[in-house]
């Protein structure tokens, strides 16, 4: 996935796109925006920075893992299998982005009223309490042909996503016509997990 | 993980689709679709056959699906039992049937209608049902029909400053060509005002082509982070702000646009010592001068060779001046030096932006798009809420209008667009009519006789004479050019007397509103519905400061279980589209149109509101048989129906709808660009001008009964001037900060401040539910991130956390719109909210546009 901060205007829109596609639990967000201010007033900057599971290509996450439970897909994309997620939580420490959730059963947000939505019992019926979750870049919709809900919400259009490895990719072909001469740069690179979400500054 | 729908036993799915409809969780309406499984909603998505949004949605579409599973939901009608009301007070809700419902409310409601239908107060001013916001006034028949409007939230006087010179009621820039933008207290393209999703796209696509954003505003908006450039300013002051950059481009660069000043204003107007339009004798025609023939001579006399924009001259014994000459020498005090004072924006700032913005209008340059030539002024001036709604709204907005006005840079490519409200079918019959335009798209621009565009006042209400006693409860008597003053309804009620009105309101009947929320000084509001003996309130969720408030409530239908046709303050799109029901309403909630048809038939006037229906959305179009008969109650989907095929023809129907989902389509430029042939509008807004003039006589004749008649008329002023504001002079000084606040992208109504995904997104960034408070306002006052304070103004007072930022003016305190008070689990209340603190009251009204002072004067104490 490609994301161009200059398109980004903070607004959102993912973080809410995710939280609904996956019904994630309270304080829960696979998809998030930081904002950061600097400088002193009246000479101030900000920015904004939405991100996502990095699905690194040499994912610590992975590699911590003390019961083979997260895979990488043939296309690249690091999932979690639940059935065989033991709950140890190694993942959550060893990502450096802080991008491995931990859910422990319930995730209902109204529940100190004892109430479920209808929305959040359809997904909650079918999710294992105690096991690590985190983006997976939609792999559900990708099956369908869909792109990721971060994706095709985005107000901005910020993000391209598509194979970085082939040149006739989305990313490949917005980097050429869009920003040419441009590298895209991912966070934090000497964490030396080789992301594969990249941001155009 | 794997998604419930990989998971889950496919035999037990009986339902999996994604229904097309549209968003209605701000006022703009994006194309949307909603993924059903098994009758539960589950995702919102944007419609790509939408050419608004364009498949994409904001971070408030999916909250919809939140707040319609929310346990608050009204499900049934209920009663209060606790007598007692206030901030906190549990109402001890009881359910009860429709039936006893009615036998409430219509008693009560009939007498009232019988006795004197001004007793009731009306507030609907609901966005997703345009056609019920005038139930109250032209259906029952009381002048109160706007208790939520003109709150702290909207347009007030940007809508008649629109309307005023171009027919529109909002505007937007012309972000396919716009270069160089000023954006000041608002947040079009970023993250607040018309169209948001569609907006945002369109102005990223303008920055990547290198469009420059200038942001004004005392807080580093969303935009401002985006921006070029942040001038942070004092509140209330945008206005200076503005006159310092039109007296640099008048009296410094001189630049200005004469083409369009002398072609398409009423610049060149002669205008008499008497503040108005010298007139030929003969034919009554406005004078201008010719300079090339050395003398006066109608308008539009074809014999003029040019327009004199300067000078002094004589004319029939009298002197006058061109309305240009007239507006820079009035203008001439207001330096960017003395803008500087008021703003605590350098001087050389401002003759900057003003240089900049005068060298990026390209006066003079053409551009040619489909064949066609059109002047090419890629610069806008925009501005929205907190820029303008204060004290001095009108003259604000006057001055705004002007910085893009004086450059030409109105409807035309770059410059700022007019943009309709867009759901009138009489503008529409009228389009059809005049330019065979079909489609909702085009402000109502009729020449009069002067060559000017007619002003477009009424576009909310009907005219209201100049009488004493005051009907109404907001003296819409004497705001000739306003919209509704709505915040006034709680003064008057309060204080009758001092406000002239003499009658006692004694019901309430709110639906989808909340003034307690949204007008100045929720507790005033709270006193003035406590006077009420019953207060209704037709609601989605029980939890609102108002309904809280309420003595029975009302079960609604949710966007997700209603229908509607919809097409609000588009720019660059024209048509509607079709919300219909995706899930079923519980089973006893009413749609507020229903509600109003059963109500109007249980009080005997039913033809009254078809016969409203008719006027206002079938009529226009003179094909009898789509008109409804008078007393057949119609189910919403049937009144659309005819509605359509009245506008459309036989073909175009709901089944249409249902079929194709929208009619829109993206405006061509002849539709965009200065659509309104050779006619002008008034840079000297001589209309203005007179109905004050009018105004100041009628309070002579009755001989200023009320003290506030005096000096009430003091900027009905055909040209901007400065003001200085209340809140720029507290009478008590220990009131040293000013409170603002300010939109955020995740709310545009009160009850999505209490959406549990909405709520956590928002509370996850701090400052976002905090008071913001610049770094060195926090030394001096031994405050740091994390402090508990109370925050006081003259209203009242609320607990606030301090956030210390870089990032807002010095002067200020500013709170976002994620504050609540009501006893829900996702509401913020520990977030302050700004209503408590914005005083209210008619000194703190703009007496021309109604507008209310959204701004307060505040202090503040660590709570040890």
């Amino acid at each position: 996935m490609l994301i161009d901060l200059k398109r980004c205007v903070g607004c959102d829109a993912c973080t809410m796109a995710c939280k609904s596609e996956h019904a994630t639990p309270p304080g829960v967000f696979f998809a998030r925006v930081y904002r950061h201010f600097y400088g002193k007033y009246p000479n101030v900057k900000g920015f904004f920075l939405p991100v996502l599971c990095n699905q690194c290509d040499d994912a610590p996450c992975l590699k911590s893992c003390p019961s083979g439970a997260i895979y990488r897909t043939p296309e690249g994309i690091v999932l979690v299998d639940e059935e065989k997620c033991v709950g140890a939580r190694a993942c959550e420490a060893a990502c450096p982005y802080g991008h491995m959730f931990f859910f422990q059963g319930d995730g209902q947000y109204f529940k100190e009223l004892g109430y479920v939505t209808p929305l959040e019992e359809l997904h909650l019926r079918y999710r294992r309490a105690n096991t690590a979750m985190k983006c997976n870049f939609c792999y559900h919709r990708l099956k369908e042909g869909k792109e990721p809900a971060c994706v095709v919400v985005c107000p901005a259009e910020c993000r391209i996503f598509g194979d970085l490895d082939d040149p006739e990719s989305k990313p490949n072909k917005y980097l050429r016509e869009q920003r040419p001469g441009e590298q895209p740069i991912p966070i934090r690179p000497e964490a030396g997990t080789r992301p594969k979400v990249l941001y155009l500054p | 993980m794997m998604h419930l729908l990989e998971k889950i036993d496919r035999r037990e799915v009986v339902q999996d689709e994604w229904i097309p409809t549209t968003c209605s969780m701000c006022l703009h309406h994006c194309g949307i679709l909603v993924h059903v499984v098994n009758g539960v909603a589950i995702k919102v998505e944007g419609d790509p056959d939408n050419p608004d949004n364009a498949g994409h949605n904001c971070a408030r579409a999916p909250a919809v699906l939140m707040r319609q599973y929310d346990p608050f939901r009204v499900k049934r009608p209920m009663i209060r039992t606790n007598p007692e009301k206030g901030i906190g007070v549990d109402p001890k809700w009881r359910e009860i049937s429709w039936d006893e419902a009615w036998e409430i409310i219509v008693p009560k409601l009939k007498k009232i209608l019988e006795e004197d239908p001004r007793k009731l107060l009306f507030a609907a001013t609901d966005f997703r049902r345009p056609w019920i916001w005038a139930w109250g006034g032209a259906v029952f028949g009381t002048p109160n029909g706007f208790y939520s409007d003109l709150g702290t939230t909207c347009g007030g006087g940007y809508h008649p400053v629109n309307g005023i010179l171009f027919g529109s009621f909002a505007t937007q820039p012309d972000w396919k060509y716009v270069k160089y933008l000023v954006s000041v207290g608002g947040g079009d393209g970023f993250e607040s005002h018309l169209h948001l999703t569609c907006n945002i796209r369109r102005a990223s696509d303008a920055r990547m082509r290198g469009l420059k954003v200038v942001v004004v505003d005392p807080r580093m908006s969303n935009a401002a982070v985006k921006a070029d450039e942040w001038i942070p300013i004092r509140p209330g002051t945008s206005l200076a702000f503005a006159l310092g950059m039109i007296n640099s481009m008048l009296w410094e660069i001189r630049g200005y646009d004469e083409w369009f000043l002398k072609n398409r204003t009423n610049a060149p107007y002669l205008i008499g010592p008497d503040g108005y339009y010298v007139r030929d004798k003969e034919t009554k025609k406005p004078l201008v001068w010719d300079p090339v023939d050395n003398r006066a001579k109608p308008f539009n006399d074809k014999t003029v060779k040019d327009f004199a924009l300067e000078g002094v001259y004589k004319v029939d014994g009298v002197e006058a001046r061109p309305a240009f000459q007239v507006i820079k020498d009035s203008l001439k005090t207001y330096t960017p030096e003395w803008a500087s004072q008021i703003t605590t924006v350098p001087a050389e700032t401002i003759r900057r932006i003003a240089r900049e913005f005068v060298a990026n209008a390209h006066i003079g340059e053409t551009i040619e798009i489909n064949g066609k030539k059109y002047p090419y002024r890629p610069v806008c001036f925009q501005w929205y809420r907190g820029a303008h709604a204060h004290e001095h709204s009108w003259l604000a907005n006057l001055a705004f209008k002007y910085v893009n006005m004086l450059v030409g840079a109105v409807d035309t490519p770059g410059g700022q667009i007019n943009v309709p409200l867009g759901w009138d079918p009489h503008i529409d019959a009228w389009a059809e009519k005049r330019y065979g335009w079909k489609g909702p798209a085009y402000n109502f621009v009729v020449p009069n006789e002067d060559g000017i565009v007619t002003p477009w006042i009424y576009e909310l209400r009907p005219p209201v004479p100049m009488e004493y006693p005051p009907k109404h409860l907001d003296l819409l008597e004497y705001f000739p050019v306003g919209l509704e003053a709505g915040h006034l309804y709680t003064d008057a009620v309060l204080n009758p007397d001092y406000f002239g009105i003499d009658y006692r309101p004694e019901a309430a009947l709110f639906i989808h509103a909340n003034p307690v929320w949204n007008i100045p000084a929720s507790l005033r509001t709270i006193e003035a519905l406590k006077k009420l003996d019953l207060v209704i309130s037709v609601d989605l969720i029980s939890t609102s400061e108002t309904t809280m408030m309420a003595d029975i409530v009302l079960p609604d239908t949710s966007p997700l279980e209603s229908w509607a046709l919809l097409h609000c303050e588009a720019p660059f799109v024209t048509g509607y589209t079709l919300r219909r029901p995706v899930v079923k309403p519980p089973p006893e909630a009413m749609d507020a149109t229903d509600f109003l048809t059963e109500l109007s038939a249980r009080l005997g006037i039913l033809h009254k509101w078809n016969g409203f229906l008719n006027w206002r959305y079938i009529e226009p179009f003179g094909k009898p048989q789509y008109y409804l008969e008078p007393n057949k109650k119609y189910t919403v989907p049937e009144f659309l129906d005819r509605w359509m095929k009245a506008q459309y023809g036989e073909e175009m129907g709901l089944d249409w709808f249902i079929k194709n989902k929208n009619n829109i389509r993206e405006m061509s430029p002849e539709e965009l660009y200065w659509p309104y042939g050779d006619v002008r509008v008034q840079l000297y807004v001589e209309t203005v001008k007179k109905f004050g003039d009018e105004l100041e006589s009628f309070f002579k004749r009755i001989g200023y009964p009320k003290p506030w008649m005096k000096g009430w008329t003091r900027d009905y002023l055909p040209y901007p001037a400065w003001r200085d504001l209340r809140i720029h002079n507290p009478d008590d000084k220990s009131y040293d900060l000013y409170m603002i606040y300010y939109k955020l992208p995740h709310m545009t109504f009160a009850d999505q401040a209490t959406v549990p995904w909405t709520s956590d997104i928002v509370q996850s960034k701090p400052d976002l539910v905090s008071a913001l408070i610049n770094s060195e306002t926090a030394a001096r006052k031994g405050l740091r991130t994390g402090d508990e304070v109370v925050i006081e103004s003259k209203a009242g007072s609320v607990r606030a956390v301090v956030y210390v930022t870089e990032a807002v003016h010095p002067d200020v305190v500013a709170l976002s719109n994620a504050g609540r008070w009501v006893n829900h689990p996702w509401a913020i209340n520990y977030a302050p909210s700004s209503s408590i603190l914005v005083e209210s009251g008619l000194d703190l009204t703009d007496k021309v546009s109604g507008c209310p002072e959204t701004a307060a004067r505040v202090r503040i104490r660590k709570v040890e």
